[in-house]
């Protein structure tokens, strides 16, 4: 808890996209997948992203992470500006200040519970701190479970092992991409709620992107994107909230 | 009925619906089938290969030169039966009475029958040069009565009349510039004679692997040396009698000839294409079958990769209706496709390895330069129908597995490793290393093996035992040795070893194979040269002798040259030394066994200052008459005792049951059967010696002492005066080419298990594409990847090399014990470094492309599964 209390006075906004477009494709045939789009993310909020297939979704997702550079616009990571770094220097800045949940394959299957959570700090080469580590796994309901191997773990308890390791580097923002599509009803509620209590416990950001309108009324915000642009913004909404203004968008 | 009809013509012939729908599945898998597509490939170009040189030994082989006129020509018994379909060719010419002559010519449809001497010389021009055959082929003389078979038309002059007469074939007179008349020396042996030219003849076509001297008849008789024996029988026809029926009566009258016509006519006439022929339709048969064991194995261990790794897709097709048949239908029709283009794409590298062989066969002398390769559309077909059964039946192995699963079954996320070997695996690894240790170190050799030879071919236990244990031995090698290969410390290392800790099972599918290529690779390589530097040794040991004669060219040195040089003062001990090769017949279990030897033949007076054989027990001054010295090996090998008599076929069909009256240990630097030097002059082509060993007497000028063996041997032109060098230069005790054959197979054999090893590799490395993407997503770099799988190749070669040492070293000490009772095998550098330098390419190569390829994609779009 301390940690992030220290590095929230670094900026206010863990996310900040300015005027980011992405184009794809050649001169023949292009695809605008983000028009211009900005937004901030508040450090200590829960933000998911919503949006109909083709709706620019997974580009946001990329766009924001780091992983894939707009055509126009910037991105701020923090306090770091992306557009100037070098594939190494992203790849720095992904290991430092992002933790990454997919919605499968999340894990090492040759690696226990142990070794997948730390995985991100030995890559950084950087060492564990026990305590941390003791902490987050507890937070995750996984703290007896150290030395099992994922194989042993059902599809929930992986997912809490993922959010523990995106956990473990402190960073700026935990990036999940349908973290819960592959769970039963039960086994994502406990992991919305865990993402839920780790963002009121630990103040950390989360930044989600889902199509279910459940998952989505776990955030403290939801953000619509369509045909690449921002489409409104719910605060604090509920299911049939969600459920309805995705209507609105068309088909979803 | 119909319908029951129309599924088994399915199961054979898959239906145009089926190839289409497999077409497209195999577009999609383009990663799992190309490992299954390369090992077809590969496979097929050695089917084609083997194929290749199968029909060019069972083909024409060389045509006919001198006989092309003749119906038919006989020969004698060329071959020792083995059995049925196995022969050992003699190395010398076996010849036929001449009484047969008389026999055949009576012989009804016969117009006559001419009885044909082959005898070797070498014809000096009048300026005293050696004039050769065409690209150093013999020149051979013969009676002029067979110059009727070619037939061979005189050109100018007339035929030889008196025995100082003689006829030239006009390109021969033409090499040496030798005009009618003209007197020329002929050495015949080592005994040079002069002739007067009497006349030019020329064949109908032209000579191209001899040239042809004609003498008189009885001079031909006289020169070959046996008086009573013909080499081969040319058979001419009278009118409208046609070959195959003259064949038919000769066969039925006359016992005891072969009879051939046709192209086969080239085989008794070139004994060298004979023996080729009947080479490689034995090796290329018995490599072509093994290779299509291995290539069923191989395609359907790939293949079983490749449809695991679909298993979803299958396990969806059975969850949506598809019947257990259907997917086999689906894989028929999928392996048909993929093994039929595969066979096609092999044809062609399939031809220029059988031209590899080819030349390879050439230089281990096994096959004459000149030696037609035949290159027709069958051995295409064959590899094609045996390519597609092969992978037909490999996709049925799997396909049966795949097909019974439920889908429930298979739908659900299996991703655990089996833990377990069978017990029944294991006890079977456990037991067989120490019988293996057993047969390499316990002299326990059966009869037919030397302790050598069962030292080698315990190897094979040790393999086995390998691929039994192989899963265990690598976790056992990673829980002791996993650490310092990957320091735990770095993240890459760390990866890598916890990587090969989980999935030791799927590592151990290409270390083992690749530990089992090592051992084989490495007990062969290893195994001759130990052979070689045995031989060296023991040469360099045992020869005594201060000088040597050798021959310059024809085929060797005549006695009267030995007893020339006996008369030179200074000069104390004479051994000629005549080769030959021998078989010998020994009792094996309840039959009998018979095997290939080199032999010498040398005189036993003081034996011992020219040529040390390290006689173990008997006396070798008793080598004389019908007696035999053997080599400690092969008195083990057949189980022979001193005193005790053995059964002998010497190199012209001879059989002997001569004495043993000494075994001694320098066998393989000397040749493993000493006989006596008349014995084997006797029974020799060429009736001469391959070289002479001379001893001086103590306080000889050794200078003064060469000067008077030049002079002694001043008559004989082609003989040369050398020291002992001269002799360790000279073609040694033979088996030469064997150890180059067996190379040869051996890594054509174990370049196609390397593309197993490779498929292996490369599938189960491509396959992991999400994991590198989620370890990019979470902060490895690149590079971190990249060593992360370097490390993984790095376990690979440690354990493969490792595994592999292991099993190779109790059979080299087996094996070099037996050779040479010095248990220290002679390991060459460079077999060394080829073995570890290929281990190396093969593993790291293949696992750093397939890394390369798994991570062509962006992180994140590799991690959607959109794969």
């Amino acid at each position: 808890m301390t940690h992030v209390v220290q590095r929230a006075t670094s900026a206010d906004h863990a996310i900040r996209l300015e005027a980011v477009s992405k184009v794809y494709g050649s001169a023949k045939s292009t695809v605008q997948a983000l028009d211009a789009v900005s937004i901030k993310l508040r450090r200590g909020t829960f933000t998911a992203v919503m949006g109909p297939s083709g709706s620019g979704k997974s580009t946001f997702l990329n766009c924001a992470a780091g992983l894939d550079r707009p055509t126009s616009g910037s991105v701020w990571l923090g306090d770091v500006e992306l557009s100037g770094l070098s594939e190494a220097q992203l790849t720095e800045v992904r290991r430092q200040r992002i933790g990454f949940i997919f919605q499968a394959y999340n894990l090492l299957s040759a690696l226990n519970v142990e070794e997948n959570v730390t995985l991100p700090l030995r890559l950084a080469e950087k060492k564990t701190d026990r305590k941390f580590l003791r902490e987050v796994l507890t937070a995750v309901g996984l703290g007896e479970h150290l030395k099992r191997r994922p194989s042993e773990l059902s599809g929930g308890q992986q997912q809490r092992v993922a959010v523990a390791r995106a956990l473990i580097n402190h960073p700026d923002v935990v990036v999940a991409d349908e973290p819960t599509g592959a769970l039963d009803t039960r086994s994502s509620k406990q992991v919305l709620e865990l993402l839920r209590q780790v963002v009121d416990t630990m103040g950390q950001t989360v930044l989600m992107v889902t199509h279910d309108p459940v998952s989505a009324s776990f955030a403290d915000s939801v953000v619509f994107l369509a045909d690449g642009k921002l489409a409104g913004e719910l605060t604090r909404p509920t299911p049939e909230q969600v459920a309805s203004r995705m209507t609105h968008l068309g088909e979803w | 009925m119909i319908r029951r009809i129309r599924r088994l013509v399915r199961l054979v012939v898959p239906l145009p619906s089926d190839l289409r729908l497999a077409w497209s599945t195999i577009k999609g898998n383009k990663g799992g089938f190309g490992g299954s597509f390369v090992a077809i490939v590969a496979g097929s170009a050695v089917i084609t290969a083997c194929g290749v040189l199968l029909q060019s030994g069972l083909g024409n082989g060389v045509t006919a030169e001198r006989y092309s006129a003749a119906a038919v020509v006989l020969g004698a018994q060329q071959s020792f039966w083995l059995d049925e379909s196995s022969e050992v060719r003699y190395s010398e010419r076996v010849t036929l009475p001449t009484g047969t002559v008389a026999a055949v010519a009576a012989v009804p449809g016969v117009r006559s029958a001419v009885g044909d001497v082959n005898v070797q010389l070498s014809l000096l021009a009048p300026d005293r040069d050696v004039v050769s055959g065409p690209q150093d082929f013999p020149v051979l003389g013969h009676g002029w009565s067979a110059a009727a078979l070619a037939p061979f038309q005189v050109s100018k002059g007339r035929a030889p009349a008196t025995p100082g007469e003689v006829v030239l074939d006009a390109e021969l007179a033409d090499r040496g510039d030798v005009a009618l008349d003209a007197t020329v020396q002929i050495v015949v042996g080592s005994i040079p004679a002069s002739y007067r030219v009497v006349g030019l003849v020329t064949a109908p076509d032209e000579l191209n692997r001899q040239s042809a001297v004609f003498f008189t008849d009885d001079q031909a008789t006289r020169l070959s040396g046996r008086p009573d024996r013909v080499d081969a029988i040319g058979v001419l026809a009278a009118p409208g009698v046609t070959p195959a029926q003259l064949a038919e009566s000769i066969k039925a009258a006359v016992p005891g000839v072969v009879v051939h016509v046709g192209a086969e006519r080239g085989d008794v006439e070139f004994l060298d294409v004979g023996d080729a022929r009947s080479l490689v339709v034995e090796t290329a048969a018995s490599f072509g079958g093994t290779m299509v064991l291995i290539v069923v194995f191989v395609v359907a261990s790939t293949l079983a990769l490749s449809v695991r790794q679909r298993r979803r897709e299958l396990a969806l097709m059975r969850a949506i209706g598809a019947l257990p048949k259907q997917i086999h239908w689906m894989i028929n029709a999928e392996m048909t496709l993929v093994s039929f283009t595969g066979a096609l794409v092999g044809a062609i590298p399939g031809l220029l390895l059988a031209f590899t062989m080819r030349s390879v066969f050439v230089f281990a002398g096994a096959m004459p330069p000149d030696f037609q390769m035949q290159v027709g559309p069958l051995p295409i077909l064959a590899s094609l129908v045996l390519c597609m059964t092969s992978a037909r039946l490999a996709g049925w192995l799997v396909a049966r597995r795949v097909a019974k699963v439920s889908p429930v079954e298979a739908l659900g996320d299996a991703a655990v490793e089996p833990k377990k070997l069978g017990w029944v695996r294991l006890t079977i690894g456990l037991l067989l290393i120490p019988l293996g240790l057993l047969l390499t170190l316990g002299n326990v050799a059966s009869p037919g093996d030397s302790a050598a030879d069962t030292a080698a071919s315990a190897v094979l236990l040790f393999v086995v035992a390998l691929g039994c244990l192989g899963p265990l031995l690598l976790y056992g090698a990673l829980l002791l040795f996993g650490r310092f290969v990957n320091l735990p410390t770095k993240a890459s290392g760390f990866l890598a070893h916890a990587n090969a800790r989980a999935n030791w099972r799927r590592l151990s599918a290409a270390t083992t194979p690749l530990a089992m290529g090592v051992t084989l690779a490495a007990v062969q390589v290893f195994g001759a040269s130990t052979a070689i530097a045995g031989a060296q040794d023991q040469v360099e040991e045992g020869l005594r002798a201060d000088h040597a004669l050798t021959a310059s060219s024809g085929a060797g040195i005549s006695p009267e040259v030995v007893d020339a040089v006996r008369r030179v003062p200074g000069v104390a001990v004479v051994t000629p030394v005549a080769r030959m090769q021998v078989l010998l017949t020994f009792p094996s279990e309840d039959s009998t066994a018979t095997k290939v030897f080199a032999a010498q033949g040398v005189t036993p007076d003081r034996l011992s200052d020219t040529m040390d054989l390290a006689v173990i027990e008997g006396d070798i001054t008793q080598l004389q008459g019908e007696t035999v010295a053997l080599s400690r090996v092969v008195a083990e090998t057949v189980h022979a005792k001193v005193g005790r008599n053995i059964e002998l076929h010497l190199g012209d069909g001879t059989t002997i049951k001569p004495r043993v009256v000494t075994i001694y240990e320098n066998g393989l630097g000397f040749g493993d059967v000493t006989l006596p030097n008349d014995l084997v002059l006797a029974h020799t082509t060429a009736r001469v010696d391959n070289a002479v060993l001379i001893r001086s007497a103590d306080g000889t000028d050794q200078k003064a002492l060469e000067n008077a063996l030049r002079g002694a041997v001043q008559p004989y032109p082609t003989v040369q005066v050398g020291d002992r060098e001269a002799f360790l230069a000279a073609p040694g005790a033979g088996g030469g080419s064997d150890w180059v054959l067996n190379l040869l197979f051996q890594t054509v054999l174990l370049g196609y298990i390397a593309i197993a090893v490779v498929n292996t590799l490369v599938m189960a490395t491509a396959a992991r594409v999400r994991e590198f993407a989620m370890l990019q997503l979470i902060g490895a770099s690149r590079n971190q990847i990249r060593a992360m799988m370097n490390g993984e190749a790095r376990i690979v070669v440690f354990a493969a090399l490792l595994f592999g040492a292991l099993a190779t070293i109790p059979p080299l000490i087996g094996f070099s014990l037996g050779l040479t009772q010095s248990p220290r095998p002679s390991l060459s550098i460079m077999g060394v470094v080829a073995i570890v330098a290929l281990t190396v390419a093969i593993s790291w190569g293949a696992i750093t492309m397939a890394t390369r390829f798994a991570l062509r994609h962006a992180a994140i779009d590799a991690i959607g599964g959109r794969e």
